[in-house]
């Protein structure tokens, strides 16, 4: 059912709107309840609500769940539940600096978004018009420039550890932060960074190690562009 | 089972007398839960300024959705907002309209994280406060504490919001397995499956390889038994909300569940803390009162 959904591009508006009729459907309930109780109505009248909107939560929640089309908040709480093909497709974004050496950049430069959740953006620059790559990669290159400014003053990095430091809450999937120190940065700003997709083959590249990764430049941005 | 008997069994679920104490106690866990996620997403408003080409790719409907209609400025106003009421709920001021707002501003910046992906932003830690604040706000105390200790009168009221909001955690649980078999069914219990994960998870990370990922890599019959283990666990979750003895094993193994997770998988559950609103609060606080009375009155009497 998921994949015929998916097949129906031109119904993603609706089922947006469906989600949304959803959720303030259970808003309403909840504001009907709220007001039972602050009228004082009678405990009968206040059960019937309560219980229309235990009702309501069960049977969506279900449908959502055994259907597994979600409708959030009713999640259907998919993960890590597919068959893993040996293929990894990742991306990553590399810096070179004005001597030609080049380093992978943090992905934490995006925050508050996660590298998880801007995969398929990164995804969408080979679509893009040349303005449009230009445009991208000049905000990624801001982007990596604040945060090797932030590495290279000792302030902290990334941005979500402002207040919390080691004890920020994580990100669904923890990674290995590659900015820990001035070290892993150049003092002088980049000359360039370029988008790079990746893909290998786990048991290759474990045999291997990254002379396994096969490489793709997609875009590159020049600073002084 | 007769009409009558399903009838018994709804109320003495949904409706058995609670005490207040459980529900508020739910609310402060639940509400200090997502107050850390919060101050762990640096000015998440600023997603926004993500360059258009990118926000291009979002449908109007979904923007629509999420009520993503105002200014960056107007967004941070209200992103400011959501940490002073998720202060205000936890610190029990104004609890039933702190629940309530933050339960409303939780939906909408939810999808800051993730609408450039996804119009599903689970896992992100803000899917229970969301539904979990807006009824803990509706229901007749609206979270906060009894005034005195013995005004903490037992009532369904208390008992249903906080019913509803365990049921709505373990289906973290429950459909997480169901999602496993339903997409993949039995293969995904496979050894090879789980070899593939851990591996694919640690070179996607950047992690190093752990000696205990290393270990499960070359032990087929141990990655067998994590992943049998870990849907039979997720699958038998919800016994938690019938059966005290299941409690008493089932969490403290969630709790192992999710740590587990973290190290071999590098999963992190930002909502494990939530599991904490399946403790009995009232009665353990019951239950010292009891002692101590009687632990004074024996020293009295000596």
């Amino acid at each position: 059912m998921r994949a015929l959904f998916k097949s129906l591009q031109w119904l993603e508006p609706v089922v947006e709107l469906v989600r949304l009729g959803f959720f303030l459907t259970f808003v309403a309930l909840l504001l009907t309840h709220l007001l039972a109780v602050v009228r004082a109505k009678s405990d009968s009248v206040r059960r019937r609500w309560a219980n229309l909107i235990i009702a309501f939560v069960l049977v969506v929640t279900s449908i959502v769940g055994v259907t597994q089309i979600d409708t959030w908040p009713f999640s259907n709480w998919a993960l890590v539940h597919m068959l893993r093909s040996p293929v990894m497709h990742a991306w990553q974004i590399e810096g070179i600096d004005a001597s030609g050496h080049t380093y992978v950049i943090d992905p934490s430069i995006l925050e508050p978004v996660s590298p998880e959740d801007f995969a398929p953006s990164a995804g969408r620059l080979r679509a893009l018009s040349p303005s449009g790559r230009t445009s991208f990669m000049r905000f990624l290159y801001k982007r990596a420039e604040e945060g090797r400014r932030s590495v290279v003053e000792g302030k902290r990095f990334p941005a979500n550890r402002w207040l919390l430091g080691r004890f920020s809450a994580p990100y669904h999937f923890g990674r290995r932060q590659l900015w820990r120190g001035p070290r892993d940065v150049p003092n002088n700003r980049f000359a360039s960074i370029r988008m790079v997709f990746t893909v290998w083959n786990i048991d290759d590249r474990m045999r291997r190690g990254d002379a396994a990764i096969e490489r793709e430049v997609i875009a590159e941005y020049r600073a002084d562009e | 089972m007769s009409r009558r008997r399903l009838v018994e069994a709804w109320s003495a679920f949904w409706f058995r007398p609670e005490a207040r104490t459980n529900l508020a106690i739910a609310r402060v866990v639940i509400a200090a839960t997502a107050l850390w996620i919060v101050l762990s997403r640096y000015d998440l408003p600023s997603a926004l300024l993500f360059p258009r080409e990118i926000w291009d790719s979002v449908v109007p409907e979904r923007k629509m959705r999420f009520f993503l209609f105002f200014s960056v400025a107007a967004e941070r106003i209200l992103w400011m907002a959501l940490h002073v009421t998720l202060t205000a709920c936890i610190a029990g001021i104004a609890t039933r309209w702190a629940a309530i707002v933050s339960g409303l501003l939780l939906y909408h910046f939810s999808a800051f994280e993730t609408l450039l992906w996804t119009g599903n932003p689970y896992l992100r830690g803000f899917t229970i406060p969301v539904l979990g604040l807006l009824i803990i706000g509706a229901s007749a105390s609206g979270g906060d504490f009894a005034k005195r200790a013995d005004a903490d009168r037992a009532s369904g009221e208390n008992r249903w919001p906080l019913a509803l909001i365990q049921v709505l955690f373990v289906q973290v649980y429950f459909f997480a397995a169901w999602a496993k078999l339903y997409t993949s069914g039995l293969e995904w219990m496979h050894p090879e499956n789980i070899r593939r994960y851990i591996i694919a998870i640690d070179q996607w990370t950047g992690a190093f390889p752990s000696p205990v990922n290393r270990f499960i890599i070359e032990t087929p019959a141990l990655a067998a038994a994590i992943a049998v283990g870990g849907v039979v666990f997720e699958a038998s979750f919800p016994l938690v909300l019938i059966s005290r003895r299941a409690r008493m094993i089932l969490l403290p193994a969630a709790v192992f569940f999710h740590i587990a997770n973290g190290i071999v998988f590098h999963i992190w559950f930002q909502n494990a803390w939530i599991l904490l609103i399946f403790v009995d609060w009232h009665g353990l606080m019951q239950r010292r009162r009891i002692a101590a009375c009687r632990k004074s009155s024996i020293s009295y009497a000596t």
